[in-house]
């Protein structure tokens, strides 16, 4: 089920609010169980057989989890743990990479073994990933609730089940304990809402019109037809757009979403184009996802404990398996590997010159930078091949065909491209999502900046929201289906 | 309770502040028809209103007009003048293209005669023949082309709000007209209903619009969801009424013709099948060409003519990937095809 449907707004989420919060009158126990259950609802949608992985999953992992936190010594809570965290990357690699190591096999060594045709379950290596920490947390003594019902919903919670934010026991499961998360709540209702409506339209107006831009380039780039210099950045341009409204717009509507009931999700977005540096972007850009790299990876093989070189070495091993983390493909490993090389150059380079507080001029050529490395990475992480990396990164640095005539350009944009919109207002319309993700405050800071939640206000606000989500919806719907980007990794 | 008042509050001050931001977009509005009466029988649109139509949710390629003094999207008409009359549904209106690249325009600059348009979305076979009957009765009438697109035999037979159909009685056909879209027409002055309705196009079928794992197939990684017309010749059914509709029509028109008023009948291709390298007619065509030829009517395939120009450019004829309705390209090789294959310039001479 999408969020960003009508069957999902209009029937689903009411039902599943009233149900929870009157369940929660008489028993927090069976609330919990209410939500659970509509998780695993919401996650069959999609397709029902894939639901008894999901529970096989869950039951492994909270099997697991219980013998660790049950055995007698250390060695022994070891080897659970080992065997709880190899059946989820087991699971996740058959899943996700079978076909892409066959696929890498056949090609590298001229084999012709036969792909599987794995379909990869939604989702998988959201709840795979979460599952992951709560194993080596608990074999980290760091969990103290083992509630299977609370378990179940925290892994299943339909608002982060199928792209996050990945989520940290110790911050969900301690407000499923809470009675307070049973008792419906205004404020909730209308922050919730506010924020929900913000990441819808950061979806609708903004991600799916940027897509219609980037699509086409990175097409015709994948089919090696020539990709002028204007319309490669146009479409790399919309595409760091793109990709950014759409999670976050997905990010924003999940917190929006669990608010409903009472529960605050981490925030996963803090204006990452903002960044001045790449640290920076990487504390701004899914967050949840960087702090379960650093906290589960980066830090076990060493950290920063062990000389430079070392740190070094960890930071790029990290960002590789984080880019392979998002899709079976060569491109995002080379994605990962190339923030994983940023990363470096930013450490060394603060190391050398090492700068506290920069002044506004070296701020913004800092933010410039960041921004450039970030949306050259971001070709390989849209482009289908090597092959159509290279034809859109070559026409960006002016490999091909350079038009001084911005007009002749803008027209033919349109036919070469099959778009109704000329390049002028394609330009224009990059420039204003460049705007908004530059100047304007984030969803966090407008929803809680906004002082339309007091009294009687709060009702007239959700009023407002409630009819504005419905012509979004309406909006959306008219151009069909439209799924969000992380729903494939 | 107060709590739900101002939930509703809220509600409407939104809704009010939606429809005065949309007040002044070229937001789909003027389509409003007047009543069917015995003196104009025809579905149309009120003479010399203003509309503006576009099809977009963010109102892109809006096109704005008046309509003509008989109350379409068209050139006005003399009603004194020899006339060529092209009859059809949206096709012929074409609302998306900007006024002097339509069909009727088109023909209009070519031919040295008055070419009027009577083009009305939805509209079927029943009501181009009702709207021909009038035609041939008010204005001197030399030849009454009629468009035939797909899904307008199917039409035929369906009640529908506004227009007419082909009802089955006992004995024979006979054509109905439902004038039930008072309400509709009183909503159509509010913008933001316009917006929804017309453009967004609300209805129940959102509900079912949803998201699950197509059979046999992964996730569609960056799908672009790029949609062309596919063809439509196996699900095309031709029923035992929808024949005896296209019986009916045929008949009507060749009793027109016996009248003195020269017939064609124009069918567009199934340009789906086209673009895969096919034949593009219809299994409609084949029926309502194939009566028309017995009855001695005219009748142009577009197939050929779409498919030859295809061949040679490898442009297509759509308005865009969601809206199968001829594009400016589009309307140019319907028009050259008409004008060449119907000798209407040469039609044009001889008036003259």
């Amino acid at each position: 089920m999408l969020f960003n449907s009508f069957v999902f707004v209009l029937v689903f989420l009411p039902l599943t609010v009233i149900v929870f919060f009157a369940a929660g009158r008489f028993s927090r126990k069976a609330a919990a169980a209410v939500l659970a259950a509509a998780s695993l609802i919401f996650y069959s949608y999609w397709d029902p057989r894939y639901l008894i992985l999901l529970l096989a999953s869950v039951a492994i992992n909270y099997t697991a989890g219980r013998a660790i936190s049950r055995a007698r010594d250390r060695n022994l809570a070891w080897w659970f743990a080992a065997a709880g965290i190899g059946a989820d990357l087991a699971i996740l690699g058959y899943y996700k990479y079978a076909d892409f190591f066959i696929t890498s096999l056949n090609t590298a060594g001229a084999l012709s073994i036969p792909v599987l045709g794995v379909v990869l379950p939604i989702g998988i290596s959201f709840f795979t990933f979460t599952q992951i920490a709560f194993l080596a947390d608990v074999y980290k003594g760091g969990v103290r609730e083992y509630r299977f019902i609370h378990y179940l919903l925290f892994v299943t919670y339909f608002p982060h089940l199928i792209a996050g934010p990945i989520l940290h026991h110790k911050e969900i499961m301690p407000q499923f304990e809470d009675v307070q998360t049973y008792e419906p709540e205004t404020k909730n209702f209308t922050i919730g809402s506010l924020i929900f409506l913000i990441g819808l339209g950061k979806k609708v107006l903004l991600a799916d019109t940027f897509a219609a831009y980037a699509n086409p380039v990175f097409d015709a780039a994948s089919l090696n037809h020539s990709v002028d210099f204007a319309s490669a950045w146009a479409g790399t341009l919309a595409y760091t757009l793109q990709i950014y409204f759409d999670f976050s717009g997905y990010t924003d509507m999940a917190v929006g979403l669990s608010l409903l009931f009472g529960i605050r999700l981490p925030i996963n977005f803090n204006s990452p184009y903002k960044a001045i540096s790449i640290i920076d972007f990487w504390r701004r850009w899914h967050m949840t996802l960087s702090r379960f790299l650093r906290d589960y990876l980066y830090i076990p093989l060493g950290g920063n404990r062990n000389g430079p070189l070392r740190r070094y070495t960890n930071l790029l091993v990290t960002m590789l398996l984080g880019g392979l983390w998002h899709g079976a493909s060569w491109t995002f490993v080379a994605w990962g590997g190339l923030h994983g090389l940023y990363l470096i150059v930013n450490h060394a380079w603060a190391a050398v010159f090492p700068v506290s507080h920069p002044n506004r001029l070296r701020a913004l050529a800092a933010g410039g930078t960041t921004f450039m490395a970030v949306v050259f990475a971001w070709v390989f992480f849209r482009a289908p091949t090597f092959r159509a990396a290279a034809n859109i990164i070559q026409a960006m640095v002016g490999g091909t065909e350079i038009s001084t005539d911005f007009h002749a350009w803008s027209a033919g944009w349109s036919s070469q491209f099959g778009l109704q919109e000329s390049g002028e207002r394609v330009a224009a319309t990059i420039l204003v999502g460049l705007g908004l993700c530059w100047f304007f405050p984030n969803s966090q800071e407008i929803a809680y900046g906004l002082q339309l939640f007091r009294g009687r206000m709060q009702w007239g606000t959700f009023g407002a929201v409630a009819v504005m989500i419905v012509i979004l919806l309406a909006i959306n719907a008219s151009r069909g289906v439209s799924e969000f980007i992380y729903f494939n990794f | 309770m107060w709590k739900v008042v101002h939930f509703f509050l809220g509600a409407l001050a939104t809704l009010v502040v939606l429809e005065l931001v949309l007040r002044p977009l070229p937001v789909m509005h003027g389509w409003e028809n007047p009543p069917v009466t015995m003196e104009f029988p025809m579905v149309r649109y009120l003479p010399h209103a203003a509309y503006s139509y576009s099809r977009a949710w963010n109102l892109l390629g809006a096109t704005r007009g008046r309509f003509n003094n008989l109350g379409y999207a068209a050139q006005d008409v003399d009603l004194k003048a020899p006339t060529i009359a092209v009859i059809g549904d949206s096709f012929v209106e074409a609302a998306m293209i900007a006024p002097g690249e339509r069909i009727g325009d088109i023909l209009a600059q070519r031919i040295p005669l008055q070419v009027a348009a009577f083009g009305i979305s939805g509209a079927d076979l029943p009501d181009y023949m009702v709207t021909a009957d009038w035609v041939a009765g008010h204005i001197p009438t030399r030849m009454l082309i009629f468009v035939i697109v797909r899904g307008d035999l199917a039409g035929s037979v369906k009640p529908k709000l506004r227009g007419y159909w082909y009802h089955e009685t006992l004995e024979h056909l006979e054509i109905r007209r439902n004038i039930a879209f008072t309400l509709r027409n009183t909503l159509s002055s509010s913008r933001l209903f316009n917006y929804l309705y017309y453009q967004l196009k609300v209805g129940p079928h959102m509900l079912r619009d949803n998201w699950r794992r197509p059979e046999n197939s992964g996730i569609d990684q960056f799908g672009t969801g790029k949609k062309t017309p596919t063809s439509t010749n196996a699900t095309e059914e031709i029923t035992p009424l929808m024949h005896a509709a296209a019986v009916q029509f045929i008949a009507d028109a060749a009793a027109l013709q016996r009248k003195g008023v020269s017939i064609a009948l124009v069918f567009d291709a199934d340009r789906g099948a086209i673009y895969g390298g096919g034949g593009g007619k219809t299994a409609q065509e084949e029926v309502l060409a194939g009566l028309a030829q017995q009855a001695g009517l005219r009748t142009i395939s577009l197939a050929d003519a779409f498919a030859s120009d295809y061949r040679e450019h490898h442009q297509s004829f759509e308005y865009d990937k969601n809206d199968s309705h001829w594009n400016a390209y589009g309307q140019q090789i319907v028009a050259k095809a008409l004008l060449e294959e119907l000798g209407l310039a040469t039609l044009a001479v001889v008036d003259r």
